[in-house]
């Protein structure tokens, strides 16, 4: 396991989370493999947690220990869900519905002023420099200029 | 800004560079020019947006970005699979209904490889959108683009066409009000 046991965990190293993530992953993989039952993976993951206080302390504190467990192992188990359907992996359609219902669900929950939601659409935009002109004479004008550009830098990629 | 520059912007700059880009590099990444109040231009790499396999899920992110970038027009270019069927065998059906089963075009022998710009323009009462597509094919590496069986659709197309992005400006301005 990547994290050690009683070690200091913070929310807002991405270290800690991404290690935390690793661990639980390694522990999901291990009852997938094994053919484990989900209350023999809760059990497990409730030793990891129960070894690594500080991560419930950081997290949930004023949830009891084990609440705090069947909520964390539920939540995993959503996230991993939800990105096999993103990523293509799921192909169950009943399971490819719930999560289309779930993020639709979640939409309604943030608003368009949280910077989750920014963080949730995040696609990055650049200026090109150009501009669509009211007059046609000055949109082909600027339009020679872009294409001379763009094959002068062509000819001096080649 | 004015629809006519738009177009003249798409016919004579976008689609030339686009087509030079996937002649010189064997592919053109899914790309979307979007378009303020004032015709300020601003391009995004959708390579990881399109990723995604759920194309339902790609066009309701798309959606929410046009919302959020305020942007009054687009030109999306992404390429696509396309396949030539019979007039009659998609009469009174929607395009879905058109695939067997769970089939995807890309399944069927007689497909084509094509580049798509799929272009939208809502300001005022200006509302207009449109598709352009050019199928190519890739011999070894090597480009060549069928100019001669371009698919045009607009306003004025009399054939019925289908394209998820044409709504996406629509249904921007609908979540806003």
């Amino acid at each position: 396991m990547r994290l050690r046991k009683k070690c200091k965990f913070s929310l807002d190293n991405v270290a800690d989370v991404a290690s935390l993530y690793d661990d639980v992953m390694t522990i999901l993989n291990e009852s997938a493999t094994n053919d484990k039952s989900s209350d023999e993976f809760v059990s497990e993951v409730t030793v990891y947690l129960s070894d690594r206080p500080n991560i419930h302390k950081e997290m949930q504190p004023n949830l009891p220990l084990e609440e705090f467990i069947h909520h964390f192992c539920a939540m995993h188990l959503k996230a991993v869900t939800m990105h096999n359907v993103l990523t293509g992996k799921e192909k169950s359609s009943k399971v490819i519905d719930s999560v289309k219902d779930e993020l639709e669900d979640f939409k309604k929950h943030i608003s368009r002023n949280d910077d989750d939601y920014e963080r949730h659409v995040c696609i990055q935009s650049k200026r090109t420099g150009c501009q669509i002109y009211d007059t046609l004479d000055r949109q082909k004008k600027q339009t020679d200029e872009s294409l001379s550009n763009f094959i002068d830098s062509d000819t001096a990629m080649a | 800004m004015k629809l006519k520059p738009f177009k003249f912007n798409l016919h004579n700059k976008i689609i030339p560079m686009a087509q030079s880009i996937l002649i010189t590099h064997g592919s053109h990444v899914p790309t979307i020019f979007t378009y303020d109040k004032r015709g300020i231009e601003k391009i995004s790499d959708l390579s990881d947006l399109f990723s995604v396999q759920d194309k339902d899920v790609v066009y309701k992110v798309l959606g929410n970005f046009l919302n959020e970038s305020d942007a009054v027009a687009f030109i999306l270019i992404t390429e696509a699979w396309m396949r030539k069927i019979n007039k009659d065998e998609y009469k009174d059906k929607e395009p879905k209904e058109l695939l067997e089963g769970s089939k995807r075009v890309a399944d069927y022998e007689d497909k084509e490889e094509c580049l798509v710009f799929q272009w939208d323009f809502r300001l005022g009462n200006v509302k207009r959108d449109g598709s352009i597509t050019y199928p190519f094919e890739n011999s070894g590496g090597n480009i060549y683009i069928d100019y001669a069986n371009v698919v045009e659709h607009d306003e004025t197309s009399t054939e019925k066409s289908f394209s998820r992005a044409s709504g996406l400006l629509a249904a921007a301005r609908l979540t806003e009000n």
